[in-house]
């Protein structure tokens, strides 16, 4: 018991840290203009629903795909 | 060194982040204001802050964050009101740095962008935060 407090002691404020972390990447690619509205708002609704992570970076690699070969076609 | 000793360290270190954290912002904020009426004056400064942000403002958030956290665990304040309250106010500073860092680092290539006006937010939100780290209600 002793050792499930001390860990949720430990990584409780860890796994928050994450969650602002991972919130302000989403604004920052918003105010850059890397990711709609709809999609920033996706992107954090996701994060509360266990295993949409995995949905969420499927989205992420094929956006950055997509756009590399915008890229590479000029 | 013990813990308790750690104590008057990571507040300084935190107290410290904190301070260049909230200039950045306020340069942000700044930056943007002034940015969409003047491109062409602004642009050397737009490039400057961006820089300035990358390098000190950003990673003192980060130390904000860090200290502060270890502080709230050595204490014990996790479940202290006045902590909760503040933790909503520095996640509310965390997004508005992040979505301006975003808009900044826009205008810098060129684009335009509909700036996000939070000085007086910056403010009000600086002000409460410090009445809850020094009062602790």
């Amino acid at each position: 018991m002793l050792a499930v407090i001390t860990a949720v002691r430990l990584f409780g404020p860890m796994h928050g840290f994450a969650f602002v972390a991972y919130v302000w990447f989403v604004l920052h690619s918003l105010g850059a203009g890397l990711l709609s509205r709809r999609e920033a708002g996706r992107l954090v609704v996701a994060a509360f629903f266990p295993g949409a992570g995995f949905l969420t970076a499927r989205f992420l690699t094929h956006r950055i795909t997509e756009t590399r070969e915008r890229g590479a076609r000029g | 060194m013990t813990l308790a000793d750690a104590y008057p360290w990571l507040k300084a270190l935190h107290v410290a982040c904190a301070l260049l954290f909230v200039g950045g912002l306020v340069a942000n904020c700044l930056i943007l204001d002034a940015a969409p009426a003047a491109p062409a004056s602004t642009a050397p400064l737009l490039v400057r802050v961006k820089r300035w942000d990358r390098a000190v403002t950003t990673p003192a958030m980060l130390g904000v964050w860090a200290f502060g956290i270890s502080l709230a665990v050595l204490e014990g304040w996790s479940t202290h009101a006045w902590l909760l309250a503040k933790l909503v106010l520095v996640v509310l500073l965390s997004a508005i740095h992040g979505l301006q860092s975003g808009q900044v680092r826009r205008l810098v290539l060129g684009h335009g962008v509909e700036p996000l006006r939070a000085s007086a937010l910056v403010v009000t939100v600086v002000i409460a935060i410090a009445v809850l780290a020094v009062v602790k209600p």
